[in-house]
């Protein structure tokens, strides 16, 4: 059929490609970019987060979650919002719900991304009552819909 | 929980070689496992026991003994010098209270401490008077022991850490 709705994806981008580890509770931003929806997403509003992880120890992690949180950048000329803190959970974008991997075992988990600012650092909030081990990765792949 | 209990629960963990080891390894869920499946015995302050809660423990034999030894006290002639001699008017009308459903305070560090005397002193069985005693105790978890309600891996994390990350414990 023609005209209905379907997805339109764009080019993947690395947010983060080998990131420190980080303890129950602590904030991490993936530093390695940015995201613009502008000019990294071709003016797609909506984007797919992908999460690579693993733990030394993985106990009760299940359906605990990693926070993913945006720091929306130059939104009043080069003003940026404040950075999300441990204390400060400000933008909320959605979470990644953790399985009962195995100790040492990646993990790949997604979440969607919706109505995403304009441009933005990214951050991640541990909330699974264990250590996240260092290399973990972040990527953005650009997300909208378009007719058939 | 609030921030005196996280600050209590930070002295408990730092207090403990165990929870100190998992803390400093970043195991927030063991530390919380560890802690929820621990127990301490409370005392109910407000647990009362009447005549009929005596025998309900001790049987009506031992019951009975344990109460007339009681009343026996009271009717003693002690010398001035008896340590116990005060005790003979108070426990005299507290023993009044038995037969009535108000009972005596057992879960009242006072009582207890007078029961230990009297126990001492052989004026009652020493087991029997442990018994009773127990009546006012129960076993919880710690986190109902320190009165939390509850613990969480986030509270821990604000426990054991700062939020730069800095080890607390």
């Amino acid at each position: 059929m023609a005209n209905e709705a379907i997805y339109a994806w764009g080019t993947e981008k690395s947010l983060e490609a080998n990131g420190a580890s980080f303890a129950n509770g602590a904030m991490v931003q993936a530093n390695d970019s940015s995201y613009s929806t502008a000019s990294d997403g071709s003016n797609f509003p909506d984007a797919r987060f992908v999460l690579k992880l693993q733990f030394s120890t993985v106990t009760s992690i299940e359906n605990k979650v990693i926070g993913l949180y945006a720091r929306p950048l130059n939104i009043d000329g080069a003003n940026n919002a404040p950075a999300p803190t441990a204390t400060y959970l400000e933008k909320f974008i959605g979470s990644f719900v953790l399985q009962a991997s195995s100790a040492s075992t990646d993990q790949y988990l997604m979440l969607i991304g919706y109505d995403l600012p304009r441009e933005a650092e990214y951050y991640l909030l541990n909330n699974s009552g264990q250590t996240v081990a260092a290399g973990w990765t972040l990527k953005v792949t650009p997300r909208t819909y378009k007719p058939a | 929980m609030t921030p005196a209990q996280i600050n209590e629960l930070r002295s408990y963990i730092s207090s403990d070689a165990t929870l100190k080891a998992m803390a400093t390894a970043g195991q927030d869920n063991d530390i919380v496992e560890e802690i929820i499946g621990r127990t301490e015995t409370v005392i109910d302050p407000k647990a009362m026991i009447g005549s009929r809660g005596i025998v309900a423990i001790l049987d009506v034999v031992d019951g009975e003994a344990f109460i007339k030894a009681m009343e026996d006290f009271t009717d003693a002639v002690l010398e001035e010098s008896n340590p116990m001699k005060p005790y003979q008017a108070g426990v005299k009308r507290q023993l009044a209270w038995l037969d009535r459903d108000a009972g005596l305070e057992i879960g009242n560090a006072r009582t207890r401490a007078m029961l230990d005397a009297f126990a001492g002193m052989g004026i009652v069985n020493a087991s029997h008077a442990g018994l009773i005693k127990a009546s006012a105790e129960k076993t919880v978890s710690v986190p109902e022991a320190k009165g939390w309600g509850g613990v969480s891996h986030m509270d821990v994390a604000k426990a054991v850490r700062d939020s730069a990350g800095n080890l607390l414990v």
